[in-house]
């Protein structure tokens, strides 16, 4: 398993996947920086700070939420599917290795860059707009439980996307996963809305489920309440709408958000053990 | 021991059946040839004895081992017809995760040995990429033969190469049998089979049709296409011919020096050359034509074509 991990990791160095993805995240970054400095701070209005600080880290981790999702799509989406139509794997899968580890090892070694990645745009956005703005956020221990729950989002996509590889075609793959990644956000959005307008239950219904087929939206709420549930600002989680987390997600989402990884990974090789290749 | 041993071995995809009940056996040391037309589960055949392809019945085993087995794994060398190894990795690199896989670290002298035995001495640094589909297919058989495998399995082993490459190729099959491994060959290149295979096993429909040695094959066909190098052939002269020998053709040439071609039993050689000659005909050379397996496997078929 360690050596289809290595050779894992050693092709996302050599098709530059790192080069370009670190390199993308820094130009973000940079423009995250320069957008804070180029704003310039806010009217000396007591709480002002705390607000724009607040505001302009909700807008980078929304975006950080959707890149990670991404990216865990994008570099898991051909994982299998690919190597099954090139022909790579009918080399390798004769040798004596299981299946389950040649699938295993694919996906950690992926995994590592998905854990920098998201380390890096999480923890970038968050040091760019305390510098800029004054601690926003309440303590280290939330910031990690925070970056936890984003990686786990990652982890989330990845191991849907390598369960979908071995299922279907690249292109199809693809399109699947980054659409129910969409659907799970707008459902959670619609029960935030739910929370802050109406009573209905259909809100909250929809956000459920949405949530139980693709946790991740649930999951960056959850991040968004970790980071800033316990701010001084107490309309901390609530100010933002359906891009807030008015009705956070309890704990019970985080497991669940576990259970679903190993089972989705579990399924993955459970069918590609199965395969006919 | 047999090398290979297959007992009913079958395959449906969905309703289609793509091996029906196969019996096969290979002997250890001996180059075995899978032959068959397109679609007849060959490939399918292939990927079940490797372990890519579950069997729906039956019953195989590999170097004595059952199907899928690790132990039998690790005494395996196998080249896919249709693969690319990664064109991000070196040639060097690409045998070095194969041995990987199979547990010891290749050096780099033991590599570019390799290499060489397959015609790409000094190419261990190269990238896959820039290697032409040929290179990519000597490769494949480098890869194969990492860690010394016991039984190779080799589908369309010379498909993209020259004929130089594909002479080589053969005389390299031959040294691997002669250093006792046993070759599992799937080829359409039925010269090429005819030529190094001890065994071979014709498949049609998913079915064998024929299983045994080649020297077996060839004389249960009774008749042998033949080529005669002949001189002072004139006009008229194969309109007549072709009265008694229906299947004679010319198959190049000018009434100096052509070639003669024609499908007859062994025993018919003699009074076709008879007739030849007493028509004025100079025959300079009679040899039976190299691509016999072709016409046994055409005839074997129900194909057969007047050529």
């Amino acid at each position: 398993m360690t050596t289809v991990m290595r050779y894992s990791l050693k092709e996302t160095m050599r098709k530059r996947t790192i080069a370009a993805a670190g390199g993308l995240t820094f130009l973000f970054l940079l423009l995250f920086f320069l957008f804070l400095k180029w704003v310039g701070p806010p009217p000396a209005i007591p709480g002002s700070e705390f607000l724009a600080g607040l505001t302009y880290l909700y807008l980078g981790l929304f975006a950080a939420y959707v890149m990670i999702a991404l990216f865990s799509v994008l570099i898991y989406v051909a994982t299998v599917s690919q190597e099954i139509d090139d022909g790579t794997l009918l080399a390798v899968l004769p040798r004596p290795i299981r299946r389950y580890e040649l699938l295993l090892g694919k996906w950690l070694g992926l995994a590592v860059m998905v854990l920098c990645y998201s380390a890096l745009l999480f923890f970038g956005l968050v040091v760019i707009d305390q510098a800029q703005y004054g601690p926003v956020v309440a303590s280290a221990h939330d910031l990690f439980l925070a970056y936890g729950d984003f990686l786990l989002e990652g982890l989330v996509v990845s191991a849907v996307t390598l369960l979908g590889s071995t299922l279907t075609a690249t292109m199809t793959n693809g399109i699947v996963v980054s659409s129910a990644v969409l659907i799970a956000f707008l459902g959670g959005a619609l029960e935030q809305l739910g929370a802050l307008t109406s009573s209905a239950p259909a809100f909250t219904v929809i956000g459920w489920i949405t949530s139980l087929i693709m946790p991740t939206d649930a999951l960056y709420r959850r991040a968004l309440y970790q980071l800033l549930g316990n701010h001084a600002y107490a309309g901390a989680v609530a100010g933002f709408g359906p891009f807030g987390a008015v009705k956070p997600p309890g704990e019970g989402m985080v497991f669940y958000g576990l259970l679903y990884l190993v089972g989705m990974l579990l399924l993955a090789v459970w069918h590609f053990g199965h395969r006919d290749l | 021991m047999k090398a290979i041993l297959t007992l009913g071995l079958t395959k449906y995809y969905h309703r289609r059946i793509a091996c029906d009940h196969i019996h096969l056996s290979v002997n250890q040391g001996e180059i075995f040839g899978l032959l068959g037309p397109n679609g007849a589960g060959k490939s399918t055949l292939v990927k079940m004895l490797i372990g890519l392809v579950n069997p729906s019945a039956g019953s195989a085993r590999v170097l004595g081992c059952p199907l899928g087995q690790l132990a039998s794994r690790r005494r395996i060398g196998y080249l896919p017809e249709l693969f690319r190894y990664p064109p991000w990795l070196t040639a060097g690199e690409v045998l070095d995760y194969h041995a990987a896989l199979l547990g010891f670290r290749l050096n780099a002298e033991a590599g570019d040995e390799l290499l060489a035995r397959v015609g790409l001495r000094g190419r261990r640094r190269e990238r896959v990429r820039s290697f032409s589909k040929g290179m990519q297919q000597r490769l494949g058989l480098a890869v194969a033969l990492v860690g010394d495998p016991d039984l190779i399995f080799l589908d369309e082993p010379t498909s993209a190469l020259d004929p130089v490459g594909r002479f080589e190729v053969s005389q390299l099959l031959l040294q691997l049998r002669e250093e006792g491994r046993t070759i599992f060959l799937n080829s359409h290149l039925l010269s090429d089979v005819e030529k190094i295979c001890d065994s071979v096993a014709l498949i049609d429909q998913g079915r064998v049709r024929f299983h045994g040695t080649l020297a077996e094959a060839l004389s249960s066909e009774g008749t042998r296409a033949y080529r005669l190098n002949v001189g002072g052939l004139e006009a008229g002269d194969v309109d007549l011919l072709r009265g008694r020998w229906p299947g004679l053709v010319v198959q190049w040439g000018r009434p100096s020096d052509a070639v003669l071609r024609v499908i007859l039993p062994r025993e018919g050689v003699p009074s076709l050359v008879t007739a030849l000659v007493e028509r004025g005909i100079r025959v300079y050379e009679v040899a039976a034509d190299e691509t016999s397996l072709e016409r046994w496997f055409l005839n074997r078929l129900g194909k057969d074509r007047t050529v």
